[in-house]
């Protein structure tokens, strides 16, 4: 059995567990929901003996692994003791073949060479390891060709391949999955789900986490419900028999149950800073119309989007993590391989890089602060007015030559002290390095820089992420400001519901990179968090 | 960018004192020692200059340095087979190296831009390979002034030429003010001033800020509209011109022109200055610049006659080589310990 | 990938074009080619762990190289001659080189991504401190006992010393004569020992961690391998073969070059390498050894070519060091490309649309 007691871990600050009591029966497979930041992931880390836990200063309370106390330093350490982990992000290389990532660490070795050199230069038995694979492939029932490169297989593949690597473990007591059918599709998580319940079988425990809630229902023993941190509850389920039922009206009941306790309480902040605004005049002509667009976002594609942008809307996009709700302006802005078609204003755009969208008065502000949004060692005039000046010869002194421009310091300084007032940024002077301000102001400074270039569309991507709560508020309050004031039409993408429900008029949900449904915002959170799993309200029984 | 000094401007100021305390116990005439400096300054300054609009946009250090090296031989040795003296010489050497930096420097922008990341050891090796290929050029380029070619034979041009009859020393004895002792390049010192202010305003034009975005982030640079690619070539370009200038500078002050495989190992002298100075990566001004050619090349100048007191004349090459590498060897492991640090 | 393999290629055509030219007899440039073989073959060997374990080529084998000649002085110095001279020499410079082999390791492993130019550095510094000990250090600092290796003035090293104590001691053991090809059996025996050796590293669980620390040193972190640890591991064997393989090359010479021998050992092997077909993230015995061959055959033809081609050797020589530089400026350009594309990232992206389009 696997124990935890009171644990809690702080990350720089916040608590991101709180008191954590959880057992874990071998045997029996038990399932972790949570929304996000609820601290699921956290709680595997800890498991797991991540180094990002004791880099980040440890965690408090006591893991006990079958009536001994225990404490894991680094990922070797776990392994050693047992607890095995499938990671989000594969954990495969992609350069060995099927067997040696199943056998990799593990390898069988001729005997008499360990005799001589040792263990660490043992010779690998190769076609050990391939029959090792096989087996192990075999009494999972999944049919691979355990020769093929791991990095040649299919994402579906890579996660049995996975899998397969702990299933091989000799000594295997405990099996974390994080998310294991994140990036399935319907067919290889139903597969996944059996073999999840033949590992179980073995007399392992596993750890389940998942958004899935119905698939959760269908094989977990055990749930439990993280949010904010703490447990809410922890019941007892039982799985029912086949994985394959129809998603019958008491199972419904049962994930709107689960839904409503990981959301809990609503807590009713200043609803809709907006009053609503008029019912969308269908004789407007879209200022954005996307047909069949696709973005090759790495990790967080975006499939087939087809939708319309009205001018003067504030559109909302969310998803789950990964589930391509960032992709689209970067997308737009020519970041990443696009496909599709893409209609501005009437007329068909066809080439996709950074300098053209800025002369269209297309901008795009970046969740990414400190790696794409910000000149972290330069001022902050610099970093408000840098864009315009470069893409549009904004605040620059007239010169005939094209390689001697100089900008115009005394027009950049009063843009950016009109902005300090006017967006109340908290900073010593204008000349401050961007790197000192905090998360809400470097923001701050970011939406300046975008208005600086007076887009008529802007992307705004997670505006609230690492920012305090006063300050996101703010920033609401700002975007809401920019639409109104300049009639600029904004997208914004956030995984944060409760706050895209507060500015925006419409608000299109994606599940694995397609589009699940466009809900108004006065849509309840479970409505939304249904949604996110793919489960759309013009049709309930459809399962992506 | 924090003006705290580390740990290889310490050693090296302390080196210098010390070196400065044996040269006065030596008896080495102060007045020659900081003439010398000052010329010593300029005639490497240049090179060292040619390196930070490379380092500014992110590039990393020019190791590839030979290349621009041997477009400013290419123009002096044109304006010596020309025949040009004096500061005409001078000027017609630089003003012909011009064009030809342009190209090689277009060439291997193209090829440094094709391996992003892993640029230093790539320039390393473009500059390396490109020295036989000159050689190539060296031996059998048609040159007619006999003055640069093989006493014998009379094919193919001379390891060394040298350049009393032309233009040695055009810039370093122009305007020379005499202080009792101390000689003073006034003429050489505004030139490499003048050099070091233009960079400077370059660096304040529009195009020298989008330089600057996109050594410190690229991303920030490209979303708002500028051509990444396009101002790296533009970097490596200027880091190209720039370092024919500055052979042109220190040919005309040593006085010979060395061709064939004297460029090769240029780079590492240059490099070591520059961080002496301070500079750290895209964190490079024209201070570090500055400082760090005078700090170096003095300690350069110094250990010289030193050596040659104690009758040990290799002493000196084998410590410029020890104070060369370990510099730039602390400064790459300084940078990694700090990237590895915040990742 | 494919690009790459065109390398040899291009070496058998210069090396046919450079033999049409060149009018040398077959056996001389066989044999010349046989001795290439000896002296630098291990050399070539010791970079290619390294390169399987993800840290670009090891320049800093000359570090090795300096060890050897390192014990080979002190061998000198102390009278001691045969067997029990080779014996504390070898026994000496593998000390040495595992020290300095972890040393160099803790720093590579600060370094990440720039592993090549700050071990080209580290190769460099050495040279001058092995050179300032040798030069100056020895007979002021450290006393002599063998004064005939001495300079005249009592300080430094000779530039040339003779080692007449060693030769012929291992490279005429099994002479066979076929023809007028010499092959000295013990010592290409002993190259392919050293093959096998390397080649066995990478078949056990080391080398199995070596491949997986150079694919992905964070999956490797995750999977729960000392990332660091295994790096210095490498850098270790590494230099530990580049020792044995520049102290074979100084007693098949005969002679010691003391403060040059080791120059050029790192780009020549380098480039041997990359002639034979390896790349930056994939290298084996096999590149190692049709590289020698190929590039080596192509070192000794090309002077003789320029003469006859052009009047002129220099120009063959040029050629000959362009050819080394180039390769290596090359095998850089064409791997920056591979490895861009081969981003797992990119691969993963590509899946999920295609299972659900």
């Amino acid at each position: 059995m696997l124990e935890l007691k009171n644990i809690s871990k702080i990350y720089g600050g916040y608590p991101a567990l709180t008191a954590i009591d959880l057992k874990i029966y071998p045997g029996q497979v038990h399932g972790i929901v949570g929304v996000n930041g609820s601290g699921k992931s956290t709680l595997l880390n800890i498991l797991s003996g991540q180094r990002i836990i004791s880099d980040t200063g440890g965690y408090r309370g006591d893991l006990v692994l079958e009536n001994e106390p225990a404490a894991f330093a680094d990922p070797g350490q776990a392994m050693a003791a047992g607890i095995g982990m499938v990671h989000q992000e594969f954990a495969l290389i992609a350069g060995l073949s099927v067997s040696e990532n199943i056998c990799l660490s593990r390898e069988n070795i001729y005997p008499w060479s360990e005799r001589i050199f040792g263990r660490d230069l043992g010779c690998i038995n190769p076609s050990a390891n391939r029959a090792r694979a096989v087996k192990v492939l075999g009494e999972m029932g999944v049919d691979l060709d355990p020769d093929i490169l791991a990095g040649e297989l299919g994402v579906g593949a890579k996660q049995f391949v996975e899998l397969a690597r702990e299933f091989n473990r000799e000594g295997l007591k405990f099996l974390l999955l994080d998310e294991p059918t994140a990036v399935l599709g319907g067919q290889d998580a139903l597969k996944l789900i059996t073999i999840v319940k033949k590992i179980a079988a073995r007399g392992i425990g596993v750890v389940y986490v998942s958004h899935r809630l119905e698939e959760v229902l269908d094989c977990c023993d055990r749930i439990t419900i993280l949010r904010n941190g703490r447990v809410v509850t922890s019941l007892e389920n039982n799985p029912s028999g086949s994985p394959k039922t129809e998603h019958s009206q008491i199972n419904k009941d049962k994930i709107c149950a689960l839904s409503h306790s990981m959301v809990g309480r609503t807590v009713n902040k200043t609803q809709r800073v907006e009053t609503q605004r008029a019912p969308k005049d269908s004789a407007k002509r879209p200022i954005l119309t996307l047909s069949s667009f696709s973005v090759e976002k790495p990790g967080d594609c975006l499939d087939s989007l087809d939708l319309d942008v009205f001018p003067g809307e504030i559109l909302g996009i969310t998803s789950l993590s990964g589930h391509g709700r960032s992709s689209m302006g970067p997308g737009i802005m020519g970041l990443y391989p696009v496909g599709g078609k893409v209609w501005f204003n009437q007329t068909p755009v066809f080439s996709f890089n950074p300098s053209q969208m800025i002369q269209k008065k297309i901008g795009m502000l970046t969740e990414d602060r400190r790696g794409q949004g910000l000149l972290l060692d330069h001022s902050l005039v610099e970093n408000m007015t840098f864009s315009a000046i470069q893409a549009k010869a904004k605040f620059v002194k007239k010169s005939r030559l094209p390689f001697l421009r100089f900008p115009d310091t005394k027009q950049c300084l009063a843009y950016a002290n009109s902005c300090q007032k006017l967006l109340n940024i908290d900073c010593r002077s204008v000349f401050q390095k961007a790197f000192e301000l905090s998360g809400g102001n470097q923001q701050k400074v970011c939406i300046a820089n975008a208005l600086s270039m007076a887009p008529t569309l802007l992307f705004v991507n997670d505006p609230t992420r690492g920012i305090d709560v006063e300050a996101k508020e703010s920033i609401l309050a700002l975007l809401i400001q920019a639409q109104k004031t300049h009639g600029m039409t904004l997208v914004v993408s956030s995984g944060e519901i409760d706050e895209l429900k507060r500015i925006c008029d419409r608000i299109v949900v994606l599940y694995q990179g397609r589009m699940v449904d466009v809900l108004p915002p006065d849509m309840t959170d479970a409505d939304y968090l249904l949604a996110c799993s793919g489960i759309s309200k013009a049709d309930p029984g459809s399962f992506a | 960018m924090n003006p705290k000094i580390q740990i290889p401007q310490l050693f090296i100021i302390g080196f210098l004192v010390l070196m400065i305390g044996i040269a006065i116990h030596l008896e080495i005439p102060m007045g020659w020692i900081i003439s010398d400096a000052l010329v010593r300054l300029v005639m490497n300054g240049v090179l060292v200059l040619s390196l930070m609009p490379m380092l500014r946009a992110g590039v990393g250090i020019n190791f590839g340095l030979p290349i621009g090296v041997v477009a400013g031989l290419l123009g002096l040795c044109i304006s010596v087979n020309l025949r040009l003296k004096g500061i005409m010489g001078l000027s017609g050497a630089m003003v012909f190296s011009f064009p030809i930096a342009l190209v090689l420097g277009r060439g291997y922008a193209a090829i440094l831009n094709r391996v992003k990341g892993r640029e230093e050891i790539t320039a390393t090796f473009v500059g390396f390979s490109f020295i036989p290929l000159m050689n190539f050029f060296w031996a059998t380029a048609p040159f007619s002034n006999p003055g640069m070619l093989w006493p014998i034979g009379g094919k193919g041009l001379r390891p060394v030429i040298g350049l009393k009859s032309y233009f040695a020393k055009a810039l370093n004895n122009l305007w020379m003010v005499q202080v009792g002792e101390l000689k003073i390049p006034i003429g050489l010192l505004l030139f490499f001033a003048l050099l070091c202010l233009l960079m400077v305003l370059f660096f304040r034009t529009n195009f020298g800020r989008a330089m600057t975005a996109v050594g410190e982030n690229a991303q920030f640079a490209r979303l708002s509209g500028i051509d990444v690619g396009h101002v790296r070539t533009w970097a490596i370009i200027l880091s190209t011109l720039v370092a024919a200038l500055g052979i042109c500078v220190y040919a005309q002050s040593y006085g010979f022109l060395e061709l064939y495989d004297a460029p090769l190992m240029m780079a590492f002298p240059a490099a070591s200055a520059i961080l002496v100075g301070g500079s750290c990566g895209r964190h490079t001004r024209m201070g570090h610049v500055v400082v760090g050619t005078f700090l170096f090349q003095t300690t350069y100048l110094i250990s010289g006659p030193i050596a040659n007191e104690m009758m040990l004349p290799e002493v000196a090459e084998i410590f410029r080589m020890m104070i060369t590498n370990g510099i730039i060897l602390y400064a790459l492991l300084y940078e990694g310990g700090k990237n590895n640090g915040s990742v | 990938m494919a690009v790459f393999k065109r390398v040899p290629l291009i070496f058998v055509i210069l090396c046919c074009v450079a033999f049409y030219y060149a009018d040398m007899s077959f056996p001389f440039v066989l044999n010349q080619v046989i001795t290439r073989f000896i002296r630098d073959g291990v050399m070539v060997l010791a970079l290619i762990i390294p390169i399987r374990a993800g840290m670009g080529v090891n320049f800093s084998i000359v570090v090795g190289a300096l060890c050897a000649q390192v014990g080979l002085i002190l061998a000198l110095d102390l009278g001691l001659g045969s067997i029990s001279g080779l014996v504390f020499m070898a026994f000496t410079g593998v000390t040495l080189s595992v020290i300095v082999g972890v040393i160099i390791g803790l720093c590579l492993n600060r370094v990440k991504n720039r592993e090549m130019i700050t071990t080209i550095i580290i190769g460099f510094l050495a040279t001058s401190i092995y050179q300032l000990v040798f030069m100056v250090g020895y007979g002021t600092v450290i006393s002599p006992s063998n004064p005939e290796i001495m300079l005249s003035r009592g300080i430094g090293i000779r530039n040339m010393v003779d080692l007449e104590l060693f030769r012929n001691l291992l490279d005429t053991l099994w002479l066979l004569q076929v023809g007028k090809i010499e092959i000295p059996v013990f010592m290409i025996l002993l190259v392919a020992a050293f093959a096998v050796g390397v080649h066995y590293i990478t078949m056990t669980r080391l080398g199995k961690q070596f491949t997986v620390v150079g694919q992905d040193h964070e999956k490797a972190m995750t999977l729960g391998i000392n990332v660091g640890r295994v790096r210095i591991k490498a850098i270790v064997i590494s230099t530990l073969i580049a020792c044995m393989g520049h102290l074979f090359y100084i007693l098949n010479i005969g002679m010691l070059n003391v403060y040059t021998a080791q120059m050029n050992t790192d780009i020549f092997s380098c480039a041997a390498l990359f002639a034979g077909g390896a790349t930056l993230v994939n290298a084996r015995v096999g590149h190692a050894f049709l590289g020698i061959l190929l590039f080596h055959s192509l070192f000794i033809l090309s002077p003789q070519a320029g003469q006859n081609v052009f009047g002129n050797p220099a120009l063959g020589e040029y050629f000959r060091s362009f050819v080394a530089y180039g390769t290596i400026g090359l095998a850089l350009i064409l791997n920056a490309k591979h490895r861009d594309l081969g981003h797992p990232n990119f691969s993963v992206s590509n899946q999920v649309i295609k299972n659900k389009g």
